[in-house]
C-alpha cells in the first residue's frame, strides 16, 4: 500500500514521533517548528486546527525542510 | 594545572593590547576555543588575528557587543573572553559566514557543508548529548529568523545557541569575527565537541498574566492586528491602559509570550507605529496566540533559571557562554543592579556580553541565553 500523506496534525504529530522516539530528540525539532508554523505539536489541538489542511501543509513542508518527509 | 575554562576581561580598547591583556590572564591553559566578545571600538579582526597568532591550534570567534561581562566585572566597553581547552572541549570547528545580498539560507547550507567536513559526520548527525552550536549572528539586519530555520534544515538536533551583536546602542553596524576575518552582515557558526556535561539556559523574568492575544494579521515583525483589531488598541487594552499612555516602559514590562511546550518565549515589542500597529524584536506568525506577560523579580528569576540548570548538569556550572539581552542590560542599568547582577554568577568562568536578541532553536527577546559546563 503506497504512503499516504497525514491529514491531521495528530497523524502529523504520531508520524514525527515515531520518527523521533527519543524525548530530547522530538522536543528539538517540536520547538523549531513551533517558531517556523505557529504549531505546538507537543499540545491538544482544536478539531478545527487539528484538520485545517493549510496548516497541516505548512507543518509538512517544514518538516520536509528540516529533513523529516512524513508519510503514513 | 590552570582552570578550564578560563575567562579574561580587559578595558583595553587597542586590539594588540587587549589580545596581551586577555593572554596573560589564561596562563599556560592551551585553548581549543577561545570566544570574546569586544566593544565596536574595538578592532575584534585584529584582536582575532593575535588571538588566532598566539594560539593557532585554536578557533576564535567573537562579535562586538552592547557591553560585556565576566563573573568579576562588566563595562560597557570591555571586553570579555573565555578560553576552552581540552578538558572541556574534545574537538571544535568554526566557520565565518556571508549573508550579502540576502542569500542566508545557501550561506548557512555552506558553511554546514565545510563544518561537516571538518568535524568528518554531516552535522545533521551530531548527538545532541555530545554536540552543541554556538552562533553569533550580525544584530541589525534582521537575518535571525532565517538563520535559524536555516540552521534547523540542516541540522535539526544540534542546538545552536547564541545571540545578536551589538554596537554600544548605536544602532549602526554590528560585526562577527573568526580567525582574523569578519562580517558586517553574516553569522558566525562554532561546533563543539564537548567532554563535560553541559547545558543550555534560557532565562527570563516574566509570568503569564492571564490575558492572551491572538495575532490576525502580521507581516515578519510587525504585527497589525491583534484579536482582529489594531495591534496597540488590543495590547493596551489588555493591560488595561489608554493606546496614548503605551510607551517604551509599557514594553519593557509587557512583553508578549509565545507558549512552547509549556513555557513562553519572549517576544518583545519595539515600536509603536501610524495606524496602531506595532513592530516587534523578532517575527510572530498570523495565528499564534500569545500571553501577554508582567514582570517578576529580574535577579530572582535568573537565579531559580540557574539553580534549575545546575540541578540539570547534576553540578555546579563551572562556567559557560552567556547572552544577556540589551533590554536586560537596560533595566540593570536603571535600577543599578550589575553587581547583584554578577554576583549570581559568583566562581564561574564565563564571558558573556549584551545582546540585539538572543538564538537557541529560534531568534528571541529580552531573555538571558546561556551554554553552561559543569
Amino acid at each position: 500500500m503506497p504512503a499516504i500523506l497525514p491529514t491531521t496534525l495528530e497523524q502529523v504529530r504520531q508520524s514525527l514521533r515515531a520518527v523521533l522516539p527519543e524525548e530530547l530528540r522530538f522536543g528539538l525539532v517540536t520547538t523549531r517548528l513551533i517558531f517556523r508554523t505557529g504549531v505546538d505539536l507537543t499540545q491538544p489541538q482544536a478539531a478545527d486546527r487539528n484538520r485545517d489542511a493549510a496548516l497541516v501543509a505548512r507543518v509538512l513542508a517544514a518538516l520536509e525542510a528540516m529533513g523529516y518527509p512524513l508519510r503514513r | 594545572m590552570p582552570t578550564d575554562p578560563r575567562s579574561a576581561f580587559t578595558r583595553e580598547t587597542d586590539a594588540r593590547r587587549a589580545a596581551e591583556a586577555l593572554c596573560a590572564q589564561w596562563g599556560d591553559l592551551a585553548p581549543r576555543v577561545l570566544v570574546f566578545f569586544a566593544p565596536p571600538a574595538l578592532d575584534g579582526a585584529v584582536l582575532s588575528a593575535h588571538l588566532r597568532a598566539r594560539y593557532p591550534a585554536a578557533e576564535v570567534v567573537g562579535c562586538t557587543t552592547a557591553g560585556a561581562f565576566t563573573a568579576a566585572e562588566q563595562h560597557r566597553e570591555g571586553t570579555s573572553a573565555l578560553a576552552l581547552g581540552a578538558d572541556v572541549v574534545r574537538r571544535a570547528a568554526a566557520c565565518l559566514l556571508d549573508f550579502r545580498h540576502g542569500e542566508v539560507e545557501r550561506a548557512v547550507h555552506a558553511a554546514a557543508e565545510q563544518l561537516s567536513l571538518r568535524l568528518g559526520r554531516p552535522l545533521r548527525e551530531l548527538e545532541p548529548e555530545r554536540y552543541v552550536g554556538v552562533v553569533l549572528l550580525e544584530g541589525l539586519r534582521g537575518h535571525e529568523e532565517a538563520a535559524n530555520a536555516a540552521l534547523g534544515n540542516v541540522a535539526p538536533l544540534l542546538p545552536f545557541v547564541g545571540a545578536s551583536a551589538g554596537d554600544d546602542c548605536r544602532y549602526q553596524q554590528t560585526r562577527v569575527y573568526r580567525n582574523g576575518d569578519e562580517t558586517a552582515d553574516g553569522a558566525v557558526l562554532l561546533v563543539l565537541e564537548l567532554g563535560r556535561p553541559f547545558r543550555v539556559l534560557k532565562a527570563d523574568h516574566f509570568e503569564p498574566s492571564g490575558r492572551r492575544l491572538t495575532v490576525t494579521r502580521a507581516s515578519a515583525r510587525l504585527i497589525h492586528e491583534l484579536d482582529g483589531r489594531p495591534a496597540l488598541a488590543a495590547y493596551a487594552e489588555a493591560l488595561g491602559l489608554a493606546p496614548g499612555d503605551v510607551g517604551p516602559d509599557t514594553f519593557s514590562a509587557h512583553p508578549l509570550g509565545l507558549e512552547v511546550r509549556g513555557e513562553h518565549w519572549t517576544r518583545s515589542p519595539q515600536q509603536l507605529l501610524p495606524g496602531g500597529a506595532m513592530r516587534f524584536y523578532c517575527e510572530v506568525l498570523e495565528g499564534t496566540e500569545l500571553h501577554v506577560l508582567r514582570a517578576r523579580d529580574l535577579l530572582a528569576d535568573t537565579r531559580a533559571a540557574l539553580d534549575g540548570a545546575e540541578r540539570a548538569l547534576g553540578a555546579p556550572a563551572r562556567g559557560g557562554l552567556y547572552f544577556n539581552c540589551v533590554l536586560r542590560r537596560v533595566e540593570l542599568d536603571r535600577r543599578a543592579l550589575h553587581a547583584e547582577h554578577l554576583a549570581l554568577f559568583a566562581g564561574q568562568q564565563l564571558a558573556g556580553f549584551h545582546t540585539y536578541g538572543e538564538s537557541y532553536l529560534g531568534h528571541i527577546n529580552q531573555t538571558l541565553t546561556a551554554l553552561l559546563f559543569a
